[in-house]
């Protein structure tokens, strides 16, 4: 799994993705709910330490996860904290 | 088997071609897609899973498809699991399930294509070695590699057991499972994949930018919904209008062979009008879903959802839920086919049961004669009531969503998770075929019902016979002895008698004035009651029905609608009060818009739903509806002194 490549100066930032502004990416830190939405989206590739991308925010948002373009729900979105 | 949007469904279509059905899981609304397949000597039966990402989920989708994996629901020779390229990690993840059930495995590595053009090159025989199964990369599509794909199948087919997996991820060992999984999918395509310079779609990005952009994309997806409307009602009035005029011209020359009688009149009458009726919606299915599979395939009908996701969830349901709905006003039959993406149950079964409320175009005909009526020499009001009927069957169909959500079918829509894929050239193969696929459906659900209807109702408009009325047979004895151009009016008024006296004696008849007095409350009489009774079967039959009640005479009120309107507007009831009164038009109109009057909707939904329970809820609660419309509608205008 990759880190994402920030100034090691810089303080890393939780934030929940639906609060990650568009156009930048961050880690995967912890998932608060394991519904079964959750689960489909875990399928989809997002677990602890995976790095995600927010192509455009909102609700619905737009992420990038894996090489593939997912629109979420800001719903399930604001329980994925996620370090930049 | 494989992710959706991996070209899964493309490949299957190659391998099966024509010959292949769909029917349902026994006991779930669950698909299943079987297809006959040739390899070398031997056919073996293809099984299409619907597109999944996870076997342990909990959507019936999965469920049926774990059953099947597991050998529990039939026999398996093996599985082809299909991995689309560009998204090699994700797709591994699913076929590490599938290798640890010991099944004999054929990866099909689909899209290189478009993996190439991203940057990502994947090896094929390495992966093969990873994975202890052989891997064939294919571009379903245009066919390349589809043939050495099914050699490997053959091979797999005759028995040929792959060598141990080496999978190492147990997946339930401490942990999250998803992370375990993908630790070892990460790894493998880490190994197998390499990326020269990444380069993701471009056109993708841009087109993205407008389409789900939260306001452009409701106007593009409006204006998208727009043409595909545009072209369903412009180009299927050709072929609906063949396809009357064969099927007319085959009743006539039948009832040129066959002596004046019953059978005659059940043949021409039930079954080839049945038949033409039930025929006629054809056009209009085959293109919306033509359409829709074209939408589907180039990746566009993601966004469509996505973007109608905010709109829809303030009613209650998902963004997904827009295209049956908005299909439905061409036709509910196949926007109740369509809402099959709806992942949700509950949220499926809503938008199944508003979708009939819509105004479909069964009820233009109606509409027409009734706008008519109302504003004889106001071509603008009239399209106003035409605009509003539309608007009230839609209104009513949002409104009764947000209700049953709140009430029977409470729950909260599950939140958006869809991938979006990138945008692709859509295969016209795999539309035409789905076309086929759903016309089959139709023809054999809802078609057989619609005909066997058809039958039931001339059966119910001809018995009891009744005998010639006196004024029609003098009529006929003047004719004998008059002129060639008399006797050919008095002949036909003679005949015009005589069927509208037979209609009114017959048992459909006899139930209209039956259900006389509770039709009174909204304006209408018994003979309005024998259209509406044999417009429970199909809408549109009320025109021609009504034509031979008032005795203008069917063939008149299809070539000229005007004199059948003006019939209308003159008929009189025996205390000598106009029928067609504003209220009683306006309060007809109402009902039309909200009354559950098609039994191949209903059968459909039986089909889609798995019960008549839905289906009967539908006619109870629809005819409610249309019932208090109509009588508060009759009621005010009375009460305002519009009678």
């Amino acid at each position: 799994m990759n880190e994402s490549l920030r100034n090691p100066a810089a303080p890393a930032i939780s934030r929940r993705l639906n609060e990650v502004a568009g156009g930048t990416r961050g880690v995967v830190r912890h998932i608060e709910k394991q519904d079964s939405a959750m689960q489909r989206l875990m399928a989809m590739g997002v677990c602890v330490g995976r790095e995600i991308s927010v192509v455009r925010q909102g609700n619905p948002l737009i992420v990038r996860v894996l090489g593939a373009r997912v629109g979420l729900s800001g719903r399930i979105a604001q329980h994925i904290v996620v370090e930049q | 088997m494989g992710n959706p949007n991996s070209g899964k469904t493309t490949l299957f279509n190659a391998l099966t071609g024509l010959r292949a059905q769909t029917a349902n899981y026994p006991g779930t609304t669950v698909e299943r897609r079987t297809g006959r397949c040739r390899l070398g000597e031997a056919e073996v039966e293809l099984i299409d899973l619907p597109g999944l990402y996870d076997f342990q989920s909990n959507t019936d989708e999965e469920r049926v498809a774990l059953r099947v994996i597991e050998g529990r629901q039939e026999e398996l020779a093996g599985a082809v699991v299909v991995v689309d390229a560009a998204h090699l990690s994700r797709s591994l993840f699913l076929v590490g399930q599938v290798l640890e059930r010991k099944l004999p495995v054929v990866v099909a590595l689909n899209m290189v294509d478009l993996a190439e053009a991203e940057g990502i090159h994947v090896d094929a025989a390495g992966l093969a070695r990873e994975l202890g199964c052989p891997v064939w990369p294919v571009v379903a599509r245009t066919g390349q590699g589809v043939a050495e794909l099914r050699h490997a199948l053959q091979t797999l087919q005759a028995g040929a057991r792959p060598t141990e997996p080496v999978v190492s991820a147990c997946g339930t060992c401490g942990g999250c499972r998803f992370q375990s999984r993908y630790a070892w999918s990460d790894a493998v395509t880490a190994r197998c994949a390499r990326v020269g310079t990444y380069q993701p779609s471009v056109w993708t990005e841009r087109m993205d930018a407008v389409l789900t952009h939260p306001v452009l994309g409701v106007v593009a997806f409006t204006a998208v919904m727009m043409g595909v409307f545009f072209l369903i009602f412009q180009i299927a009035s050709v072929p609906m209008d063949l396809i009357d005029s064969l099927f007319s011209g085959l009743g006539g020359w039948v009832a040129r062979w066959l002596p004046a009688n019953d059978l005659r009149s059940l043949i021409v009458q039930g079954v080839i009008g049945g038949v033409g009726g039930m025929l006629v919606f054809l056009p209009q299915i085959c293109i919306l879903f033509f359409c829709l599979a074209l939408l589907e395939d180039t990746g566009y009908l993601a966004r469509a959802a996505f973007v109608m996701d905010r709109l829809m969830r303030r009613v209650g349901l998902p963004g997904k839920a827009f295209v049956p709905m908005l299909s439905a006003h061409a036709c509910a039959i196949p926007a109740i086919m369509a809402t099959r993406v709806i992942e949700d149950p509950r949220d499926r079964l809503v938008t199944i049961l508003v979708a009939p409320l819509i105004s479909c175009s069964a009820r233009i005909p109606v509409y027409s004669m009734l706008a008519a009526l109302l504003f004889a020499h106001s071509p603008l009001k009239a399209a106003l009531v035409f605009t509003g009927a539309y608007a009230l069957g839609t209104i009513t169909a949002v409104v009764m969503a947000f209700i049953f959500k709140r009430t029977i079918l409470k729950g909260e829509t599950l939140p958006l998770v869809l991938e979006l894929p990138s945008y692709k050239r859509p295969s016209l193969r795999t539309a035409v075929l789905t076309v086929l696929d759903r016309a089959g459906v139709f023809i054999r659900k809802a078609g057989t019902v619609i005909l066997g209807i058809s039958i039931l109702l001339w059966a119910l408009a001809t018995y009891p016979k009744s005998p010639v009325p006196a004024e029609a047979v003098a009529l006929r004895e003047q004719a004998a002895t008059a002129d060639a151009t008399a006797a050919a009016e008095l002949t036909t008024r003679a005949d015009l008698l005589t069927s509208r006296h037979a209609l009114a004696h017959s048992a459909a008849g006899r139930l209209g004035r039956f259900i006389e007095p509770v039709l009174r409350p909204l304006g209408f009489d018994w003979q309005i009651g024998i259209g509406i009774i044999s417009s429970f079967a199909a809408r549109e039959v009320v025109v021609s029905t009504l034509a031979v009640v008032y005795g203008v005479g069917e063939d008149v009120a299809s070539e000229n609608p005007e004199s059948l309107y003006d019939s209308l507007r003159r008929a009189e009831r025996s205390d000598g009060t106009k029928v067609f009164t504003t209220a009683t038009c306006a309060s007809l109109l109402v009902f039309y818009v909200l009354a559950m009057q098609c039994l191949a909707t209903q059968v459909i939904t039986r089909r889609e739903t798995n019960t008549w329970k839905w289906p009967a809820f539908q006619l109870i609660y629809m005819t409610i509806l249309a019932y208090t419309g109509s009588w508060v509608v009759y009621q005010t205008l009375r009460a305002c002194g519009i009678s």
